[in-house]
């Protein structure tokens, strides 16, 4: 029913890319990329939108430039690259703010950054993982990003705290109550298999469940 | 308690979609077993559910899935690109910052440990040279350029003479209390005329204080002297007993030797002198 996760990728064969990428290696830098973009490029667009390619390739150039410095293993390696990513998104949010409040940016004019970002959206609506992450990055901003890092980005709880910078028990009940909106979503509740439809076609049952105040 | 426990049961059953702490770990680690059951084969017996039906977390499974689903080809556009980029930033990144080896971290670790000890060793012998100056174990004549040094800082002289009431005459000793930068002079003619050159110095200071009214501030000594005579006794307040104990030594020697015996610069009149710090109860 469900295909494997992206997030299921081995930490022992990031080890072998992590230090011939610390070298300089380029088969080692490619192979960090083609493993950790997808689920950084899904992160970003929840917390950055329109800028997430943008937001991505600056976290990857400063992963290049301090790498170096990092000591750690493959899991902290992921915790510490979806750290610099949040940085850089909440950076892109700060001047994504100035240039709106500047005099003559043009975004100003044209509407909100949500709006931007549905458009953008709207173009891949019929993918399944466009429709996830639109519908994800509709919650609020904290349950949004535990969700995703612990979905998307396959970190624990612990992990995720710390690139949050929230305790454990903060990130599990932001995630419990992400999941608990997204479940109530009208999208996701009435969402059914063939054989749902079928059965709700034919007693005319609507057991949508309602949204909580979560 | 029991029926408290099955209410709350109940109530939480009642979700519409049951999930608490550990089914959200469950949810979004992809164990949980809503997810994993096959919704035409299983359904009947999801709770909630009615036959034919989907299980209530049908759709929330299908967005996770969606969300962690395979990378498309567009996340992976432009791979050649970002790699050439990122390996000029790290080749710029090593120019500036070569990878130390641990060869070389090593030796930084062990020369970090090596400066530390020699702080560590330097502190000690520092303290240690304060707190023997203090307590009058060093040889004599570093004793006493340890205490010119010292007394500057505020770190008492100590008693190098007699200990109090270790008198072997048996006499009282005239400085039970003050301590007093000189050696005690002994009643041996040929001592005294080996008196420490800073008793010279302590005896015109002295003097210079007990003539200015001996104010306990110094205020109507010269500025210059009055500090002087403040760092010989260790202290302000230690002044008074300094010249006290200096004089009582001076009247005792001058008892026994004839004044001449002193060095210059001392009191013409030693007995005058011993006389006035009786009467002003210095003794």
């Amino acid at each position: 029913m469900f295909l494997d996760g992206i997030s299921a990728l081995g930490d022992d064969d990031l080890a072998d890319a992590l230090t011939a990428a610390i070298c300089g290696d380029r088969a080692g830098f490619a192979a960090l990329w083609r493993w950790l973009q997808p689920p950084l490029l899904r992160y970003l667009r929840v917390v950055a939108g329109d800028a997430a390619e943008d937001v991505a390739s600056e976290t990857w150039l400063q992963v290049a430039r301090d790498i170096g410095r990092f000591a750690g293993q493959p899991t902290a390696f992921r915790v510490w690259l979806f750290r610099i990513a949040r940085h850089r998104a909440i950076d892109e949010h700060r001047r994504a703010r100035r240039r709106r409040d500047g005099p003559r940016a043009p975004e100003a004019v044209g509407g909100t950054e949500t709006t931007a970002r549905d458009v953008a959206l709207d173009a891949l609506e019929r993918a399944d993982t466009q429709w996830a992450l639109r519908l994800i990055a509709s919650l609020a901003p904290d349950q949004a990003e535990a969700v995703m890092l612990r979905v998307v980005a396959g970190l624990d709880v612990a992990q995720t705290a710390a690139i949050l910078g929230k305790r454990p028990g903060a990130v599990r009940i932001a995630t419990m109550r992400g999941l608990r909106r997204l479940a109530a979503h009208p999208e996701v509740a009435n969402r059914r298999s063939p054989a749902g439809r079928r059965a709700w076609a034919s007693t005319g049952m609507a057991e949508a469940p309602e949204a909580e105040g979560v | 308690m029991g029926r408290w426990f099955a209410f709350w049961r109940t109530i939480r059953a009642r979700r519409a979609d049951g999930i608490d702490l550990d089914k959200a770990d469950r949810l979004v680690s992809d164990s949980d077993p809503d997810l994993n059951s096959d919704s035409d084969l299983d359904s009947s017996s999801a709770p909630g559910s009615s036959p034919g039906s989907d299980p209530p977390l049908y759709g929330l499974g299908l967005l996770l899935a969606a969300a962690r689903a395979p990378a498309w080809a567009e996340e992976l556009a432009g791979e050649k690109e970002a790699v050439t980029r990122l390996v000029e930033a790290r080749r710029v990144a090593l120019s500036d910052h070569p990878v130390r080896s641990h060869d070389a971290q090593g030796s930084t670790a062990r020369k970090t440990v090596v400066v530390r000890l020699a702080a560590t060793l330097a502190s000690l012998l520092v303290v240690g040279a304060i707190v023997a100056a203090e307590t009058g174990s060093l040889p004599d004549p570093v004793q006493q350029r340890a205490h010119d040094l010292f007394s500057l800082l505020g770190v008492p002289a100590p008693s190098t003479g007699r200990q109090p009431g270790r008198d072997p005459s048996g006499g009282v000793d005239p400085t039970p209390t003050a301590p007093s930068p000189t050696p005690t002079p002994e009643p041996n003619p040929t001592a005294t005329g080996t008196l420490d050159p800073s008793a010279d110095q302590v005896r015109a200071l002295c003097q210079a204080w007990n003539e200015a009214g001996r104010d306990p501030n110094g205020a109507t000594m010269e500025n210059q002297a009055w500090r002087t005579l403040v760092a010989l006794a260790g202290g302000r307040a230690r002044v008074p007993g300094l010249c006290a104990a200096f004089f009582a030594a001076e009247s005792a020697t001058a008892s026994s030797v004839p004044p001449t015996s002193h060095p210059g610069g001392g009191p013409a009149n030693p007995s005058r002198t011993a006389g006035g710090n009786k009467k002003n109860g210095w003794s």
